[in-house]
């Protein structure tokens, strides 16, 4: 049975890099910056390096501290609420930054971006397909 | 003549007025509660014709008919504009004052469960106050064409320019927003024989 879907976006990327780049902001109440991250669909939050909290401002150490677990070690990393900018798509989100600055990987993953958004990937011709998750006008079930 | 021609003409502005207040719940006469057509929580209920009493759809032809009586000066009628305007809050609540104590009761639990149902991307989605992000097609590109000399550098870059560069990300950061750059786009250039990233 075959399955349609439509979307609002779509983000032509290097098939060719290390990982599904782009560009996306981050907003708080203290500062802006513009970066480039992966599309983790394998990570369970956004993770960025400390230095863009240090960019926006902020406090890393007074957010939420968690503890995230990788293939074969562990690091620490805090949640502060900030606004994330993909494409046409804005979502407050809780973005955790790692302490340590030696983390120097960027991702998007599921809570705070993925769960909120529909997505289409065609990795081969590098393309991804972005649409926010209930937009009505794209259903095409 | 001209009476009974008045009389004519103003019988769809009665039934505009009736199906208006029948669809803002007023006047109640089908199963739906007022509270629940004020807030428009669920559909109309099909409407069922009757013998001489307009249906929806001909009071919605009616209503969009210019009214004969009013000056044609290219203007929507008042009545049709009002009725299509966004109740106040004032208004609303004055509506409210009018209820029982049980209906305003029922108004405030309908209002509630209203805000509180929102889906989590609904609740979370933001307005564009923060601003738009701005393509970065021309920084990606330069980021590709140029990467081997900033290897491991903090790199801003704006448009096909390179704003500032260094191995510290506050100061190359600061340096960007000295030069007038508002939104810096802040990159870490990775080298191009970086391992492949594991995922977490």
């Amino acid at each position: 049975m075959p399955h349609n879907l439509t979307f609002s976006a779509l983000h032509l990327y290097d098939p060719g890099e290390p990982g599904i780049t782009l560009p996306i902001g981050l907003r708080c109440r203290t500062g802006s910056v513009d970066l480039t991250v992966k599309l983790d669909t394998g990570a369970s939050h956004c993770i960025f390096q400390r230095d863009y909290a240090d960019s926006l401002g902020i406090d890393v150490e007074t957010g939420e501290e968690k503890e995230f677990g990788t293939a074969n070690s562990k690091f620490i990393a805090y949640g502060h609420e900030v606004i994330i900018i993909a494409f046409d798509l804005e979502y407050q989100a809780t973005a955790y930054f790692a302490k340590d600055y030696y983390i120097t990987r960027n991702v998007l993953g599921r809570q705070g971006w993925l769960y909120k958004v529909r997505i289409g990937l065609i990795d081969y011709d590098g393309k991804l397909y972005v649409s926010h998750y209930d937009d009505d006008s794209d259903v095409g079930f | 003549m001209l009476q009974s021609n008045r009389n004519a003409v103003r019988r769809p502005h009665s039934w505009r007025f009736s199906s208006s207040r029948m669809r803002r719940g007023i006047i109640n006469n089908n199963p739906r509660s007022p509270l629940q057509k004020i807030l428009g929580g669920t559909p109309d209920p099909p409407a069922l014709p009757k013998a001489g009493v307009p249906s929806d759809r001909e009071l919605a032809l009616a209503d969009m008919m210019p009214d004969p009586i009013l000056p044609t000066i290219g203007l929507a009628d008042p009545i049709i504009s009002v009725r299509h305007s966004r109740p106040s809050v004032q208004t609303l609540l004055q509506e409210a004052s009018r209820l029982s104590q049980p209906d305003q009761l029922e108004l405030i639990a309908l209002l509630i469960q209203k805000v509180d149902v929102p889906t989590p991307a609904q609740a979370t989605r933001r307005p564009t106050s923060a601003g738009q992000l701005a393509s970065r097609d021309r920084e990606m590109q330069w980021l590709a064409e140029n990467r081997i000399q900033y290897v491991g550098q903090w790199v801003v870059v704006e448009g096909d320019r390179l704003i500032a560069h260094g191995p510290n990300s506050r100061e190359v950061f600061q340096a960007a927003k000295q030069a007038g750059i508002e939104v810096p786009f802040l990159v870490q250039v990775e080298p191009e024989d970086q391992l492949p990233f594991g995922g977490w």
